[in-house]
């Protein structure tokens, strides 16, 4: 786990929890914008947003960890990150910095409710621990 | 090992017209039978190809030209004829070039085993010839039988040609289609064996067409830099005494006859080509939308200023500005679309072999016309058209042509036809695939139907014939009284109608018993750029695409009755079920009462109509089509998504699946 510890992930918070994921996967990161819904989609699709003429889908991470839904803050971001050679954005509730891990341990079980497999491991910062999603993982959830 | 993999996709590239070449040959060889023209087209084909793989390492491919190319050499010379044995062989090494071709695309490795075939060729090669009886000398013509205007012609490759020897054959193979070539310097075999890397090269010969004709022909093959022709007059030197041109840039030498011109763009009458690749090309594509996008972003901005500034200096010059700009994106557009097209001869390609090949093992006979092989089209819908148009030809030569005995008993020649014909009809291409054969019984249709559980009994006794006849296109449906192991195999009628819709496509049936089934499809020039009708509903704006949009009317609610709970129209005479738009789309109906006009759009599949309601029209616009991407996948009702001139998304409505959600016509 030598090379994780270098590396920077962008640590953000849905329902009072924190996430990171490598900073490597976003793209960018945008405030919420309008989103136009595409109907009978899944439900975790929220729909699509215009990105500088690209059109990209976006998704709730709070759906996708089986959380409840919250109206959208002046805080929400949208991550944008590459998944399978397509840009996909990802509601979160904030995006608090990049950061890097002093200790990363493997995940068992599941953390705060959300299955273990969503998790590469949960990072040790400075205050609270962090938790790794596995985005891939995550994302392929039909 | 030189790294030769910037150059696998010149030969790959190569290599298919080579292969699609020698199928040609071959497939008139055995039609016509052998001509002097065709063998040796082909037998220049297999040499390049044993060139060019040679050079390239692969040494599957080389084998089976070299092999072929001897056989050839035999034909040629007159030593041996045409055979169904040397024809099936042929076909037999056309089949091995062409696995190895897509695993040298896939992964470079040839790793088909084709010393089976070597062997087969060389064997057949080596078998006792018949006795050439008088050996015609058809390469070796004698100076005394020719014409008098003899020239040597002087070809200089550009110095930035990726393959040049392949380039000097072709070069070889148009002057010696359009001139007696009576020598070559260097000879070909002589350049493989020494330098590849050859750049010029000079022929001596006699032409069958004007002489300037001959330059723009040679002037028009790729990579050809320069061409300096020289008449040989009667005091030059014997033609066999090779004199090196002068240089056109260094030599000194005047010549009178015909002097050297650079190829300028009056020069040359024959469209020139480029290769591109198609990635570049999709780029340049998307970033033409884009502009167009922008402009009508632009658009709109210039109409606000002007209504926020009136008229002044600025706001004019700023107006001029966007009208130009409008003009100048348009005709860009228009180019691009026109850039993305290809004659349908490409996929037309793939079909006399397959016929052949069907026909054969039905015992059948089939004549395949083609027609409107030039008949342009976007590249991705040539793509996506394969399969289904491939499927229809099937059944119609498994299904729809009936075998010899049958034909000649009804009275028919005993060769059934089998038409494409491909046509350019307003803004779309019409496609029909027909056949002379059986013909559909719609009421064998219907029984079929109910007895699969498709439909009910009582639907099939109100059915006309037009609608039973439909039914081919429902799921699970396949009238062959047996599985055929070439159609019938799950790949159903349903499926062709699902690849055409999905490309904006419409797919109709005409049939008469006893005289032949008749499909016909239309498509839309392109996918990129639709007409498309702006509408909203719920809330949201939505684009219905215009190719199905069959009328639009106004109607006052009492206008809409209702027939069983279903609300529906009379329009034109026929009853056409009402549908909310965002109902449909589950979206929550808009606030405020139903105005008392209310917009119908009559949307129609085939003989179906559906009357789509909505709160208001916008209007039609050309939009860009955008998909959804993969990881949306196919979302139900939604084609696609375009963005408007005011940066806001609008969906796209796929007719055909809202068609199968309504419930109506279930």
């Amino acid at each position: 786990m030598e090379t994780v510890l270098q590396k920077q992930y962008v640590e953000f918070g849905v329902d009072h929890e924190h996430y990171a994921i490598p900073i490597s996967d976003v793209h960018e990161i945008i405030r919420m914008q309008e989103i136009t819904e595409i109907p009978s989609s899944r439900h975790y699709v929220k729909g699509i947003i215009n990105l500088r003429g690209k059109i990209v889908p976006v998704l709730s991470l709070r759906v996708l960890l089986q959380m409840e839904e919250v109206e959208p803050t002046k805080h929400t971001r949208i991550l944008v990150v590459h998944h399978q050679e397509e840009s996909l954005g990802v509601i979160v509730d904030n995006v608090n910095k990049v950061t890097t891990f002093s200790d990363i341990q493997p995940a068992q079980g599941s953390i705060s409710g959300v299955s273990g497999s969503f998790f590469n491991g949960v990072g040790f910062s400075s205050s609270e621990l962090v938790g790794i999603l596995r985005l891939d993982e995550i994302l392929l959830r039909d | 090992m030189v790294d030769l993999s910037e150059y696998r996709g010149i030969f790959l590239e190569e290599l298919e017209d080579q292969l699609q070449l020698i199928e040609d040959e071959v497939l008139r060889l055995e039609q016509t039978g052998e001509t002097e023209d065709g063998i040796q087209q082909f037998f220049r084909a297999a040499h390049t190809l044993k060139g060019s793989s040679a050079s390239m390492g692969y040494n599957g491919l080389k084998e089976v030209t070299h092999h072929l190319e001897h056989l050839l050499h035999q034909m040629r010379g007159g030593e041996r004829t045409v055979t169904p044995e040397l024809i099936r062989l042929f076909f037999g090494a056309l089949d091995g070039m062409r696995a190895l071709q897509s695993e040298i695309a896939a992964t470079d490795q040839e790793t088909t085993d084709v010393s089976g075939l070597v062997q087969r060729l060389s064997t057949f090669a080596a078998e006792e010839l018949q006795k050439p009886e008088d050996k015609a000398p058809a390469v070796q013509t004698s100076l005394a039988e020719l014409p008098l205007q003899l020239f040597w012609v002087h070809v200089w490759l550009s110095s930035g040609c990726e393959m040049k020897l392949p380039r000097l054959h072709l070069i070889d193979a148009k002057l010696r289609s359009v001139a007696a070539v009576l020598r070559m310097k260097p000879e070909l075999e002589e350049i493989e064996d020494h330098d590849s890397r050859i750049d010029e090269a000079s022929w001596l010969l006699s032409p069958k067409i004007d002489i300037e004709e001959l330059r723009q022909e040679v002037l028009s093959i790729m990579d050809v830099d320069r061409i300096y022709i020289e008449e040989v007059l009667n005091d030059s030197p014997r033609p066999g005494e090779f004199v090196r041109p002068p240089h056109p840039e260094t030599g000194s030498r005047e010549l009178p006859e015909v002097p050297e011109s650079p190829p300028s763009a009056a020069d040359k009458t024959k469209p020139q080509t480029i290769r591109v690749q198609v990635e570049r090309l999709e780029k340049l594509m998307n970033l033409a939308g884009e502009l167009v996008i922008d402009q009508t972003r632009f658009h709109l901005l210039n109409r606000r200023f002007h209504q926020q500034y009136g008229t002044n200096d600025l706001t004019e010059e700023l107006g001029q500005l966007a009208d130009h700009l409008a003009m100048i994106t348009g005709e860009l557009q228009e180019s691009m679309i026109k850039v993305r097209m290809l004659p349908i001869e490409q996929l037309f390609n793939r079909l006399p072999r397959m016929v052949r090949d069907l026909s054969g093992s039905l015992n059948k006979q089939v004549e395949l016309v083609l027609e409107g092989k030039e008949t342009e089209l976007d590249r991705t819908l040539i793509e996506e058209l394969g399969d289904p148009l491939i499927h229809l030809l099937r059944n119609a030569v498994d299904h729809g042509i009936e075998t010899p005995e049958i034909r000649r008993s009804a009275g028919k020649s005993e060769t059934g036809t089998v038409r494409v014909a491909a046509s350019h009809e307003d803004n779309q291409v019409i496609l029909v695939i027909e056949d002379d054969g059986a013909g559909i019984d719609s009421s064998l249709i219907a029984e079929s139907a109910l007895r699969k559980g498709i439909i009910t009994a009582e639907e099939a006794g109100g059915m006309t014939e037009d609608e039973a006849l439909r039914l081919i296109f429902r799921p699970g449906f396949s009238t062959a009284p047996h599985i055929s192991d070439i159609s019938g195999r799950g790949v159903g009628m349903d499926i062709v109608r699902n690849d055409i819709e999905r490309i904006n496509g419409m797919i109709d049936i005409e049939t008469t018993r006893g005289q032949g089934t008749r499909f016909r499809i239309r498509l839309p020039l392109t996918l990129a750029i639709i007409r498309g009708l702006l509408v909203h509903a719920g809330g949201a704006t939505f684009v219905i695409p215009m190719s199905s949009v069959a009328e639009i009317v106004r109607v006052t609610p009492e206008e809409i009755t209702s027939v069983r709970g279903q609300p529906v129209i009379t329009a034109r005479g026929q009853l056409v079920p009402v549908v909310w738009l965002q109902d449909i789309l589950r979206l929550p109906a808009c606030a405020g009462g139903r105005s008392a006009s209310i917009p119908l759009i009559i949307v129609g599949r085939g003989e179906k109509r559906l009357a789509l309601a909505v709160d208001t029209l916008i209007g039609n616009q050309d939009i860009v089509i955008k998909s959804l991407g993969a990881y949306m996948g196919k979302t139900e009702n939604i084609s696609g998504a375009t963005i408007l001139g005011n940066g806001n998304i609008a969906l796209i409505i796929d007719t055909a699946s809202l068609f199968f959600n309504t419930g109506v016509f279930a």
